[in-house]
């Protein structure tokens, strides 16, 4: 029943206009604040003064926080690599399972995602902890001594992402893996391809649409990360996200707080900008993702 | 066909890291031994010391009451965002598509931040209500993806032939629409109230000093080793009931053929 | 009765594109009437005006007289059997049959014995608790035609009902749907692609083709005397030929074929010498004689032989032309023979005129 109209009824305007209007309210108008206050001074008691100023953007344009940018990204950017390698061949062996395993499978999927947030990375601390399990096995195995510590570093934020991101990679390749015509990769092999070249030149074009979003998804819930690298981390392995949380909560500057809010949100926006331009290319250019 | 043995030795391992540190973590809030390094013998004893954590009971009081408001309104907001992205191909749908799934990608940082900005702009005091409000705006895009997933299977001649045998438009959404829709409903609605319970990022930059939900507990209580023990046994619970929420969703969202 | 249903230079855009482009028709009371045309030609838009999903851009529906062209469908005394059957999923049998009668607010004692005399009229009494997804794909198709009949339409709208099922259960059913059909003598409207449907079931046809009606006729006549190119070559296999009046005869005129020579045509308008025509020969209305003797330029050969039991079929190429003959019973003509095709006077039809005055 998708109407062909172009003009809006008013039956379509009424319905519309809860969700929207709340949307805009709630989501859109902040957002736009947030770069608004990134113009305002700061106020000594933790709030936003009137008129306007450059100061926040100054001091968040500060060379000092150009290293955090760096490991943000570089920590972000290795968590998406992990996750995509592992999420491709689960993808492709998900949507090879019979009709009945898929959905169990990605309910046991799904299930961490949904599980509390904390308590996930709460139990990867308590496992890397100095008393907890790995870190005596690994001393049991000698392989580790008393000294070295696996929590409060660069890897343990990685790995603690990777563990949360995981599902957000495996999802999207497998819807594209299970739209996937997997007879292609029969004739692949019949044309003479091995089973490796056949997963590589056939299987990975074919769920591009799905890398794509896979890799979005993780990259850009990776870079909003700060619990992670707060529970997990040490001093050196600080993203921005913790350095907005600290402006908000420990010093009370809103102003730069929102200044590198306003930094993180434009180049969120701009890579989700990017890639729908890329999918409109496709589009014009033929089927396909 | 020859199988490859990878894929699925890679997906057994998954699972195994998706599930080992919670299973840990089960076993661990029944050890007597307070890291859980080692086995020290069972206990109920941290199940004891939650039963008498006054301040953990308070906290899930908030939590309930937010999920529970939050989960209702973004229910009946998100079913009749997906119906009319459903029924209309209008720019104006184009607009609001993206408004509602735009949530889903930008970092629960930012937008606590920006509902932060929001309050601080408008002088709003933060507490329960601040905290109503931007888990209805999180859950709204949840609710309205997995209701429009619904509607994919949704056969629209059903209305035309609600219609054709006589029932006005009203009648067409109480006595077919919404029947054929409602697991899915009930589905969004379980994902709204099982996130709406699990936020911590976007609650922390809204909540006021009155207000704790049980993230927010949990959290304090991480800072003190003391209470570590507890935490696995209040995360236990946790599990539990998200499990049983996820699971029963997942039997009313299986699409209708299978039944 | 000829003004039962009347619908009247209706037209209806989708877009740029004109999806119905002045379409006048007549449908009597009681009567089977096909609308056939491949897809895309506008058959299922106007079956969706006629039942009121859709306005059309202008022109009326009078049904008995009354413009019901503003009306929703709810309002109409029309229902619909839908090309997917379109049952309510959570809904039994009986409750999907029971739906309109409840919209209009009939007592309860009338919709159970109405709904049970419905159930028995499509013999599904013994499936009437089960739920849609329960029953069969022609089960379905009875059950959606209970659900529309019990209503008592004056016109039952009926849009490729057989469409989702195989062969041999839409021969069946179409049997039971002629059947059904007698016994209620409801007007239908029957929305098809498939002209043997058509053919079968119909009392009248209305052969469709870009937005606009080619023909309306009997279905005999449809075959045997098809009034445009697009007519011909829809229903049936046929032979369109080019040829041009060359003179008269005593009782009509004489065409020129090239490759079939000079024949003679009584055509239905007037026409005079030096028009081009173009003309329909079926396949079965030709037949092949030995082309030793003949004149060269009216000999062709046989490229393609094919047997199909009960008759053969034929490609015969001459003078740059690739003719269609079919036969009764088994080849007796072989690949690279050299034959001259005969046609059976009377049974030619000309599609398509030219005329040389302007």
């Amino acid at each position: 029943m998708k109407s062909q109209a172009k003009k809006v009824c008013p039956t379509e305007a009424l319905l519309t206009t809860p969700s929207l209007l709340w949307l805009l309210a709630f989501f859109a108008v902040p957002a736009g604040l947030v770069l608004l206050l990134a113009f305002r001074p700061a106020d000594l008691h933790g709030g936003v003064g009137s008129g306007w100023s450059v100061a926040a953007i100054k001091a968040a344009s500060d060379p000092a926080y150009l290293p955090i940018w760096w490991r943000t990204l570089w920590m972000s950017g290795v968590s998406t690599l992990l996750c995509l390698l592992v999420a491709l061949p689960m993808g492709y062996h998900l949507a090879r399972m019979p009709r009945r395993w898929q959905g169990i499978m990605v309910l046991l999927v799904v299930l961490p995602f949904l599980t509390n947030f904390l308590i996930r990375v709460f139990a990867w601390k308590s496992l890397l902890h100095p008393d907890g399990m790995v870190c005596r096995g690994l001393i049991a195995m000698g392989l580790m001594t008393e000294e070295q510590q696996l929590l409060y570093n660069a890897g343990a934020v990685v790995v603690v992402m990777f563990y949360v991101q995981l599902p957000f990679a495996i999802l999207p390749l497998y819807a594209a893996a299970e739209k996937f015509d997997f007879g292609l990769l029969d004739a692949a092999r019949d044309l003479g391809a091995g089973a490796a070249r056949a997963f590589w030149e056939v299987f990975i074009p074919g769920v591009r649409g799905g890398l794509v979003a896979a890799s979005l998804m993780v990259f850009i819930s990776g870079v909003g990360q700060y619990v992670i690298p707060q529970i997990v981390g040490g001093v050196d392995t600080e993203m921005i996200g913790n350095k907005i949380a600290q402006r908000v909560f420990s010093d009370r500057n809103l102003p730069e707080a929102s200044a590198l809010s306003s930094m993180l949100l434009l180049g969120v926006l701009a890579l989700m900008i990017a890639n729908s331009l890329r999918r409109r290319l496709m589009a014009k250019e033929g089927p396909g993702v | 066909m020859k199988r490859s043995w990878g894929p699925l030795i890679v997906t057994l391992l998954v699972l195994v890291f998706f599930y080992a540190p919670l299973v840990v973590l089960v076993v661990n809030s029944f050890n007597e031994s307070r890291f859980g390094g080692t086995w020290e013998g069972f206990t109920w004893k941290w199940y004891e010391k939650l039963w008498s954590a006054d301040e953990v009971w308070a906290a899930l009081v908030v939590t309930l009451k937010v999920a529970v408001s939050a989960t209702l309104a973004a229910t009946v907001l998100g079913t009749l965002a997906a119906w009319v992205l459903r029924s209309y191909a209008t720019r104006l749908q184009g607009a609001h598509h993206g408004l509602v799934m735009l949530p889903l990608v930008v970092p629960d940082l930012l937008m606590g931040m920006a509902l932060l900005a929001l309050f601080v702009s408008v002088g709003m005091e933060t507490g329960i209500v601040t905290i109503w409000i931007a888990h209805v705006t999180f859950c709204i895009s949840y609710v309205t993806m997995v209701v429009l997933g619904r509607l994919r299977d949704f056969d629209t001649s059903l209305i035309d032939a609600a219609r054709d045998l006589g029932a006005s438009p009203w009648r067409v959404a109480r006595k077919v629409v919404l029947p054929i829709l409602m697991p899915g409903i009930i589905a969004g609605a379980l994902l709204a109230f099982t996130l709406s319970i699990d936020d911590f990022v976007i609650t922390f930059f809204v909540s006021g000093p009155g207000t704790t939900t049980l993230p927010l507990r949990i959290a304090s209580m991480m800072k003190t080793s003391r209470n570590l023990p507890i935490i696995n046994a209040l995360s236990s619970l946790l599990l539990c009931i998200t499990f049983i929420a996820v699971t029963l969703s997942y039997r009313l969202n299986r699409p209708a053929s299978n039944s | 009765m000829e003004d039962f249903l009347v619908i009247d230079a209706i037209r209806k855009r989708f877009g740029n594109h004109p999806a119905l482009d002045g379409v006048s028709l007549q449908i009597r009371e009681g009567e089977v009437f096909s609308l056939l045309g491949p897809s895309g030609c506008g058959k299922t838009t106007l079956l969706r005006l006629i039942a009121g999903f859709d306005s059309p851009d202008s022109g009326q529906i009078l049904l008995q007289g009354r413009n019901v062209a503003g009306l929703p469908p709810e309002k109409r005394p029309v229902n619909t059997v839908f090309q997917n059957y379109a049952l309510f999923p959570h809904l039994s049998i009986r409750e999907n049959i029971a739906f309109g009668p409840k919209m209009a607010g009939w007592a309860r004692s009338q919709i159970s014995s109405e709904v049970a005399r419905m159930l028995a009229l499509v013999k599904m009494e013994d499936q009437a608790d089960k739920l849609p997804s329960q029953i069969s794909g022609g089960q379905k198709q009875r059950v959606a035609i209970a659900r529309a009949l019990v209503n008592k339409p004056r016109v039952l709208l009926l849009d490729e009902p057989l469409a989702a099922l195989d062969l041999k259960l839409r021969q069946h059913l179409l049997v039971e749907l002629a059947a059904l059909h007698r016994e209620v003598g409801t007007t239908f409207v029957y929305v098809t692609h498939d002209q043997a449907e058509a053919m079968s079931l119909s009392h009248r046809i209305a052969v469709m083709n870009a937005g606009r009606v080619e023909q309306v006729d009997v279905p005999e006549s449809l075959y045997r005397a098809p009034r445009t190119p697009f007519v011909a070559s829809f229903i049936g296999d046929t032979n369109l030929l080019a040829g041009s009046i060359t003179g008269t005869s005593s009782n009509g005129c004489k065409v020129t074929v090239p490759g079939l020579g000079v024949l003679e045509i009584r055509p239905e308008t007037p026409i005079t010498v030096g028009d081009q025509v173009t003309l329909s020969l079926r396949p079965e209305d030709l037949s092949l004689t030995d082309g030793k003797d003949s004149d060269p330029s009216l000999v062709g050969v046989v490229d393609e032989v094919i047997y199909f039991g009960a008759f053969t079929r034929y490609w015969v190429t001459s003078s740059n032309q690739r003719l269609l003959v079919q036969t009764h019973g088994k080849a007796a003509w072989a690949r690279g023979d050299a034959v001259r095709v005969a046609v059976d006077p009377g049974t030619l039809h000309i599609v398509e005129m030219k005329s040389s005055v302007q």
